[in-house]
């Protein structure tokens, strides 16, 4: 079931086109990554979904509303978006009461102990927002933004600015979260950090959609297959590269002992051979998979 | 409890977690309320103009104060847009913020009040009491001026970019210091508060928030977010 549709999204902000067309779909229960640069209307798409913008020409429907014109409908969101929208005068408990109450939810003191313990903040409930780390802050973010238990979830960069050790706990939420059946929309930089739990990815740049798949197809689409060689040093390197050039390989490349090459899987121990008969001892031959990063980088080069 | 009423209790309790600007604004609540009964003591027949005016000053002030707090930093914060998120309109979530800086504002004012009038038949040494007009002043024109300054500032502050918006809580602020000086001004004479002044400063608070509760029909979200950055 499509709880995500977005449909030829068009936004313009004085006439300067900031989304083009944008379209895509987000299924229930998937972890989508809406990814791309600085500037490239990743936000916008967000708070158009969101209802805090209005496109100016296409649709954004959320579980076949618009949150922008449907209060209810919003009980079916939680959202983390780049400020936590805490509060830091006040404790996490009051934090979190103040929004359960917003969202009506019932039997909120229990609801609230449980969602601290789940992002191990319960110890500290009572203590200011103001004093917490960055860390946290995030934490008891996600905790707001899953208070009233909400199908959708909307993150906009949750481990930005983040040390490596929040960013995993951040992270070991999300995967949590997902593993509950919660749609999530993760609009994030980190792309170690969407590899690892998203489904699906979307690549954004300067307003328009690059990609729309699922990581592994991109990687299928976008890979070719590359073969490392590890010589024993680099004179052995060289000699082999003048073997594969010989040999009509193209896209070598050499760095110190270590020779990279577009080539087919199936032909590597004829090819092998031919270099251990040349006298070449190799150390290692392994096929080298693009990470999305190479993946990521290659969309947006390719539009540049 | 309906939304307003929350967002407005969530307002309140801030404000009193905040020590450092309650305890300013009450020091100087006693401060001009000592002032003004020293004033008194001397002529007694002003006791009518402090009362009329003191508290709605400090009243106005705590309201710029906690204007700034509530409307101001929660937008500067980005905090708004996570509330513009939740299931509450925009109209209710305003009118919620302005009672929750207008419910403690009055509370300063009639606290300002009640010090002018007890240190004042403290010094006078007798029991001294505004007239009638001034405990109408006090009970019905005073929240509703501090709720249409309050309504205004927060007004602005969501409609205005943030370059702009402390500009225009500032002049709103000067704007109603200066109509109050007027005001005073227009008392003049042998310091009696009339009923057409009293009148006109009620039906002007009350024109001030049927009218800013109109504008913010204009109020819309992505006014908002927009003029965040």
């Amino acid at each position: 079931m499509k709880v995500i549709e977005v449909k030829n999204l068009v936004k313009e902000f004085n006439g300067r086109k900031v989304l083009d067309g944008i379209s895509f779909e987000v299924e229930e229960g998937e972890v989508f990554g809406y990814l791309g640069p600085n500037g490239a209307g990743k936000t916008t798409t967000l708070r158009i979904i969101l209802g805090l913008l209005n496109p100016t020409s296409g649709k954004a429907i959320v579980m076949g509303k618009n949150l922008a014109e449907d209060d209810e409908a919003r009980k079916k969101v939680g959202v983390v978006l780049e400020n936590d929208g805490l509060y830091e005068d006040l404790s996490a408990f009051d934090n979190l009461e103040y929004y359960a109450q917003l969202y009506d939810v019932s039997n909120r003191k229990e609801k609230i102990e449980d969602l601290l313990r789940f992002v191990g903040l319960y110890e500290r409930r009572r203590e200011k927002v103001g004093v917490f780390s960055k860390g946290m802050r995030r934490k008891l973010a996600i905790a707001r933004a899953i208070i009233h238990d909400p199908e959708i979830l909307f993150l906009d960069e949750p481990s930005a600015g983040l040390d490596p050790e929040a960013q995993r706990m951040v992270r070991n939420l999300i995967v949590e979260l997902s593993r509950k059946g919660r749609t999530i929309f993760l609009n994030s930089h980190d792309l170690d950090e969407v590899q690892r739990i998203c489904d699906r990815i979307a690549i954004l740049q300067r307003g328009r959609l690059m990609v729309c798949d699922a990581v592994e197809n991109l990687r299928k689409k976008f890979s070719k297959p590359v073969t490392a060689i590890s010589t024993t040093d680099e004179k052995s390197a060289k000699r082999a590269l003048e073997i594969l050039n010989s040999l009509g390989i193209s896209d070598c490349n050499i760095n110190g002992k270590i020779i990279t090459f577009v080539f087919r899987e199936d032909k590597q121990s004829h090819l092998l051979r031919i270099l251990t008969e040349s006298g070449i001892e190799i150390e290692e031959i392994r096929k080298v998979t693009k990470t999305l990063e190479d993946i990521y980088l290659e969309i947006i080069r390719r539009r540049k | 409890m309906r939304k307003e009423f929350i967002v407005a209790k969530k307002e309140i309790i801030e404000i009193l977690q905040n020590k450092s600007s309650l305890l300013f604004t009450v020091g100087y609540s006693v401060f001009f309320s000592v002032m003004a009964a020293l004033g008194v003591k001397k002529f007694p027949e002003t006791i009518d103009t402090a009362v009329f005016y003191i508290p709605l000053v400090m009243g106005i002030f705590f309201a710029y104060v906690s204007t700034g707090r509530i409307f101001f930093r929660e937008k500067r914060d980005k905090i708004i847009e996570t509330l513009l998120c939740t299931p509450v309109s925009l109209r209710k979530l305003w009118f919620g913020k302005v009672l929750g800086s207008a419910i403690p504002s009055y509370a300063i004012a009639i606290f300002s009040a009640i010090l002018i009038v007890l240190i004042s038949s403290i010094l006078l040494k007798s029991i001294i009491f505004p007239s009638p007009i001034l405990v109408l002043h006090l009970l019905v024109t005073t929240p509703l001026f501090v709720l249409a300054a309050v309504s205004l500032i927060g007004f602005l502050y969501l409609l205005a970019g943030m370059k702009e918006v402390r500009i225009a809580g500032t002049v709103i602020f000067m704007i109603i210091f200066g109509a109050l000086f007027g005001g005073l001004s227009l008392i003049g004479e042998g310091y009696r508060i009339s009923s057409l002044i009293e009148i006109a400063l009620m039906m002007t608070s009350l024109l001030l928030v049927v009218l800013t509760g109109y504008l913010t029909r204009y109020l819309s979200k992505e006014k908002i977010v927009t003029t965040i950055t």
